[in-house]
């Protein structure tokens, strides 16, 4: 898990998205442990404190939960948060580039335009595969 | 020991001010960090940190305001102040002729409450040759062993000063692994200042921005970090509305472009912003801890 | 008168000057002659390393200004200072380590050589005289007062500077600085009514008493100074 100290998103929102990609990933499975507040800690180079607030977050949405004394383990619905984890990365992905869009002046039908024009060229790739000869284009 | 300070406090300074003949390094600064968090204080050079830093361990005086520690004033009880804080300061003065073994031995003697096993656990892991003499030490060994030295006491209080500066990669990577090893241990209160936004990102909970001798803000740093956002418009009028948001830390207007950074961030404030003559394409920008760093310093200078 | 003669006419008696003088004294029947001749190298060595011993004496309360001088101001030249002030040291730990260190070393400076004196003085009836007079005692008392100031001056000077050269200095400076401060006196008040020996002896007792005030005062002041002060 890489984290940014640059990037405008505190840390343990970070370390929770972190988390969460490697539970929809299966790094980590429903019922295995997380690491301890310490190891995490110690292998991202972050105060404890903020992997606390990270497991605190994660504990609210009901991604993880604490057996006494044991630690912290992957509730089962963790994996099945991988779409909706999923559809909010594509969403705030979505929403920065309509943020470019409005900055550089585009009007929301424009930024609609370039959405379509995007997904089709996605489209069309994947129903016509790229030539294996690169000499026939 | 009963004290009449709120026992939660690990630092409390109340309108400190440090003059020297010819300027005012620190100006009127009150501060209270609690106990077990993360404390980062940061400034660029010149705005009074290391000042700020020794008058809390009490070896330099100020010129007013009074400076608790621990429930304890640092100038009225130095030596029990120094047993519980441990602090490694911006600049290394261990006598040069020691080695790493009898420097070692030589605080052992003075504190009270000395882990052994800390003290070595710590040693092997920065692989410091107790037969070494300080003056053969690297710049980084020096800083480890500074550190060694300073938390080997199991101080309820640790203080460091500027302590990555001049660090190369690896070096700050070990010294921070230490400072983290024993935050996890023992969740001790962590005071430190710097110039280095990585650090306090890694580092602290709560953040203090000192400009000019000035406290600027002191806040939590996923709030200032979520709270504090630039907001940038078009003026088709070519100037501010009228009705403006509350706090707002800058603002500058470039010809039709009006970027204003506010702190406690609604979506009303932007909708109030919106909703003005005069003002069109409204963007909402998240701030980076330097920017938001940047943007209270450029205040800060365009008033002084 | 015989004995040189004989030794003067062996010399000129012979090309290898001063070796074959010796052995012929040596092979000499008359073993006082040897006896005589060494004995007064000793003595003549004994004049010489009694004047030494004085001479050494008096240099060495240079040695005590150095300490003095380096008391405070060496730990913060050095910045060794800062590191020690950090930590839970009571200053009056390290004060009395510097004063031991004084003390030993003056003890150490004053027994060394006033032992060597005695010694050398028993050793020959001429000196004795010579260091039983009351001028000797005196000589060495002065001596003490002078080392006295020394240390106590750049004590003091030590104590609030961080240039351990300038405390030094300070301290060699001062007897000077009163000789001066009390002829200037002396010429102020009576100009040209006392003669040279009674100006001397002004100058004298003056100077055995303000010495040993400057000193204490400058000592206790220093101490005081390094005590409650918060800086390194």
């Amino acid at each position: 898990m890489n984290i940014d100290p640059r990037s405008h998103i505190p840390i343990y929102l970070q370390i929770a998205d972190g988390i969460r990609d490697a539970m929809a990933t299966g790094i980590y499975s429903p019922g295995e442990s997380l690491p301890s507040l310490r190891a995490l800690a110690l292998d991202v180079q972050v105060n404890p404190n903020t992997v606390q607030r990270a497991y605190d977050a994660l504990a609210r949405e009901g991604l993880i939960y604490s057996r006494r004394g044991k630690g912290l383990f992957v509730a089962e619905q963790g994996k099945a948060d991988a779409r909706t984890r999923a559809q909010q990365a594509v969403r705030r992905s979505f929403d920065e580039g309509i943020r470019t869009g409005h900055a550089t002046g585009m009007d929301t039908k424009a930024v609609r335009t370039v959405f379509e024009a995007s997904l089709s060229a996605k489209d069309s790739r994947a129903s016509n595969p790229p030539a294996r000869d690169p000499a026939e284009k | 020991m009963t004290t009449q300070v709120d026992d939660h406090a690990a630092i409390e300074l109340m309108g400190l001010t440090k003059q020297f003949s010819r300027s005012t390094a620190v100006k009127d600064l009150s501060l209270r960090v609690d106990r077990g968090s993360t404390f980062g204080l940061i400034g660029p050079n010149g705005a009074g940190k290391t000042t700020t830093m020794k008058m809390l361990m009490g070896i330099l005086r100020p010129t007013t305001g009074a400076v608790t520690v621990l429930g304890t004033n640092v100038f009225a009880e130095p030596l029990v102040v120094k047993q519980r804080v441990g602090y490694v300061p911006e600049s290394h003065h261990i006598d040069r002729w020691m080695r790493v073994g009898e420097a070692v031995g030589f605080c052992r003697s003075l504190y009270e409450s000395w882990n052994d096993q800390t003290c070595q656990q710590m040693l092997d892991r920065f692989e410091l040759d107790p037969n070494k003499k300080v003056k053969q030490l690297s710049k980084g060994m020096l800083v480890k062993l500074s550190l060694v030295l300073a938390v080997s006491h199991e101080p309820e209080v640790l203080l460091l000063d500027e302590p990555m500066a001049g660090l190369d990669p690896l070096a700050r990577e070990e010294f921070l692994d230490g400072v983290l090893r024993t935050i996890c241990e023992r969740g001790q209160t962590v005071i430190f200042s710097t110039h280095s936004l990585d650090d306090v990102q890694r580092l602290a909970d709560t953040v203090g921005i000192l400009y000019d001798g000035r406290l600027l803000v002191h806040r939590n740093i996923e709030e200032l970090l979520v709270m504090t956002k630039r907001i940038r418009a078009t003026l088709t009028g070519g100037h501010p509305p009228d009705c403006l948001p509350e706090n707002i830390i800058w603002q500058r207007v470039q010809g039709r472009e009006w970027l204003v950074a506010v702190g406690d961030f609604t979506v009303e404030k932007v909708q109030q912003i919106r909703a003005q003559e005069g003002v069109d394409r409204v963007e909402v920008i998240d701030l980076g801890l330097e920017d938001l760093f940047k943007d209270f310093i450029r205040e800060r200078k365009a008033v002084s | 008168m015989a004995r040189s003669e004989r030794v003067s006419s062996q010399s000129t008696d012979s090309d290898h000057g001063g070796g074959a003088t010796v052995s012929a004294l040596l092979g000499r029947p008359d073993r006082s002659l040897v006896v005589k001749t060494f004995a007064t190298g000793i003595l003549q060595a004994a004049g010489v390393f009694a004047g030494a011993a004085f001479y050494s004496l008096g240099l060495s309360q240079v040695t005590v200004t150095l300490l003095g001088g380096n008391a405070f101001a060496g730990e913060r030249a050095d910045r060794s200072a800062e590191f020690i002030a950090c930590l839970p040291l009571p200053r009056t730990r390290r004060l009395s380590s510097k004063l031991i260190l004084a003390i030993s070393a003056t003890a150490l400076i004053w027994g060394i050589n006033l032992l060597v004196l005695w010694i050398l003085v028993n050793l020959s009836p001429e000196l004795r005289s010579k260091f039983n007079s009351p001028d000797m005692p005196l000589m060495l008392s002065y001596v003490a007062i002078t080392g006295l100031v020394f240390y106590g001056v750049s004590w003091l000077i030590s104590s609030f500077q961080s240039s351990p050269t300038f405390a030094v200095v300070g301290g060699l400076l001062t007897p000077l600085l009163v000789i001066m401060g009390l002829n200037g006196l002396n010429a102020a008040a009576w100009a040209t009514d006392m003669d040279v020996r009674s100006v001397d002896r002004f100058v004298g007792i003056g100077y055995a008493i303000i010495c040993p005030i400057l000193a204490i005062v400058g000592f206790s002041i220093g101490t005081w100074y390094y005590l409650t002060r918060i800086e390194p």
